[in-house]
């Protein structure tokens, strides 16, 4: 299956086994007239995530260690291609949040070879209509004896949270290596750093305790769905209750649209996907990527710092468990 | 075709946010082309600026990011002749083409002066920088690209609008049925 959309962040349904690539919106227009779009074939990087993935490693520590290896123009007119060999298996969100920053490394397209693990929650999202017929046909899969212009295997069991240093991708290290610079914003949002599992790990982290004095922290889901499955999981109340502002969901300050732009001096950690001079407002504000465990740690000390440092294990938030943040007890 | 004009360099990674940002998405060219440059560190005086036959000479992977075509569109509302870079984000490359404006990738690029007179040579695949005695092969254009450039644009190239048409915002399309 090819989809192609007039947003960069088009890539992030790779990780669905498409093909899925962004363009403007001359040639979607063209696209729309006539069915036809001029595509060159991309050579592809190979990408194996193997080992333990540890509970507090996100999709975006993931992305941000390829970016590290790849460089920010490391893939530009490639495709990359993602093969969860994780002894866990990665979550869909955390699958998705990786599939989305394929882009950032200036890759065409980048896909999760499909797996049982894709297989479940399309049967999930279909529920009881089922799959379209043939579906799976559609799905791209890598012919055996497939040649690479480059191979990275990835050993999720040896990183740590990492963070992007501001202003462009060329800078990304480990969060505990980065300055403990005070912040004044927080973003966890966005298509890439907005769903499910992403806000489920704040709200683990902000039960019980406050956002710091001098932070705003503004969470936008990625989706009306996610919006919803917070709302009857009781993550917005967590949320609420620890001080953050909690937005509708759509593009907002992540794109420098609205909803939490910075103003100039300010730091804001965001779980987003690009850290652009003047991305999200002001040219003279720093923005820092990171996972949302990252993010929500930032929120809580007020500054730049690795949360394993900073987090007790009960606060540890298990990666893509979405369950009721509420739950009496469940944290201590 | 033959593209002459004044360089302005940038260099590595600049991406479509520095390029233009999102504060100047707008309907309005004014507002578009006030935007041009405006986060680039450096370069906002000389965005504001009269930038009319000016070639854009840039490092590596220039244009990186956003689909937004607002930012391609600014370069033209500005008056930029060309891009020449050593490598081109894919999406800038497409949206800078389809609006008309020849951009190019010259891998052998060199730093070069600030303001130099530059020519490219479409036809021939050459970048010729006199002041630095530099004549650089260009890597050839897919066909269909340089179709495009030479009707002005993808969609002139269709056959659906005048040359440069894109580039006025509220420009009417023709309803179009069967293209092909």
């Amino acid at each position: 299956m090819v989809i192609c959309g007039a947003d960069s962040h088009t890539v992030m349904a790779g990780a669905l086994g498409c093909f899925a690539s962004g363009m403007g919106s001359t040639d979607i227009l063209a696209l729309l007239l006539t069915g036809e779009v001029l595509l060159s074939i991309p050579g592809s990087i190979r990408i194996d995530f193997e080992g333990a993935m540890p509970e507090w490693l996100f999709g975006k520590d993931l992305a941000l260690e390829i970016i590290r290896q790849l460089g920010e123009g490391g893939a530009v007119d490639l495709a990359l291609e993602y093969r969860d060999g994780t002894a866990s298996g990665l979550t869909m969100d955390s699958r998705f949040a990786i599939a989305n920053m394929a882009v950032e490394a200036g890759a065409t397209n980048g896909v999760f070879v499909p797996d049982d693990t894709l297989r479940g929650y399309l049967a999930e999202r279909d529920g009881a209509a089922g799959p379209l017929p043939g579906f799976e046909a559609a799905w791209l899969v890598p012919d055996a004896g497939a040649a690479y212009v480059r191979h990275l295997r990835i050993d999720t069991g040896a990183l740590r949270p990492l963070v992007a240093l501001p202003g462009d991708l060329g800078r990304i290290v480990a969060a505990g290596d980065a300055e403990p610079r005070p912040v004044q914003q927080v973003f966890i949002g966005s298509c890439a750093g907005g769903r499910l599992e992403d806000l489920a790990a704040a709200a683990r982290v902000l039960r019980g305790r406050r956002v710091a004095p001098g932070v705003r922290l503004v969470v936008t889901p990625a989706s009306q769905a996610v919006f919803h499955a917070c709302l009857r999981n009781g993550i917005f109340e967590v949320l609420s209750e620890a001080g953050a502002m909690i937005t509708n969901s759509s593009c907002g300050a992540c794109g420098g649209i609205d909803k939490g732009l910075l103003g100039a001096g300010e730091v804001c950690v965001s779980t987003s996907n690009r850290n652009f001079r003047g991305r999200m407002g002001s040219p003279d504000g720093l923005i820092y990527l990171a996972s949302p465990l990252t993010a929500a740690a930032a929120a809580v000390t007020g500054r730049i710092c690795d949360p394993l440092d900073v987090l007790d294990d009960r606060a540890l938030p298990r990666r893509g468990d979405t369950r009721p943040a509420r739950i009496a007890g469940e944290l201590t | 075709m033959r593209i002459q004009g004044k360089a302005l360099v940038m260099g590595d990674n600049v991406n479509t946010d520095e390029l233009h940002p999102s504060q100047f998405y707008s309907l309005d060219d004014r507002r578009v082309r006030s935007g041009f440059l405006q986060a680039a560190a450096g370069y906002e005086r000389i965005g504001s600026g009269d930038l009319a036959g000016r070639v854009i000479v840039a490092g590596d992977n220039f244009g990186c990011g956003s689909s937004r075509e607002t930012g391609a569109r600014a370069f033209l509302l500005a008056g930029v002749r060309a891009v020449v870079a050593r490598s081109l984000a894919r999406i800038f490359s497409r949206n800078v083409r389809n609006l008309g404006l020849a951009a190019v990738e010259c891998p052998a690029l060199p730093a070069i002066a600030p303001d130099v007179d530059v020519e490219l040579d479409l036809e021939r695949r050459r970048l010729q920088v006199p002041a630095a005695a530099l004549d650089l092969p260009l890597t050839p254009l897919d066909p269909m690209w340089a179709a495009v450039l030479a009707a002005g644009g993808l969609l002139p190239f269709l056959g659906i609008g005048e040359p440069g048409g894109a580039t006025r915002c509220g420009a009417s399309l023709p309803v179009v049925q069967g293209t092909r």
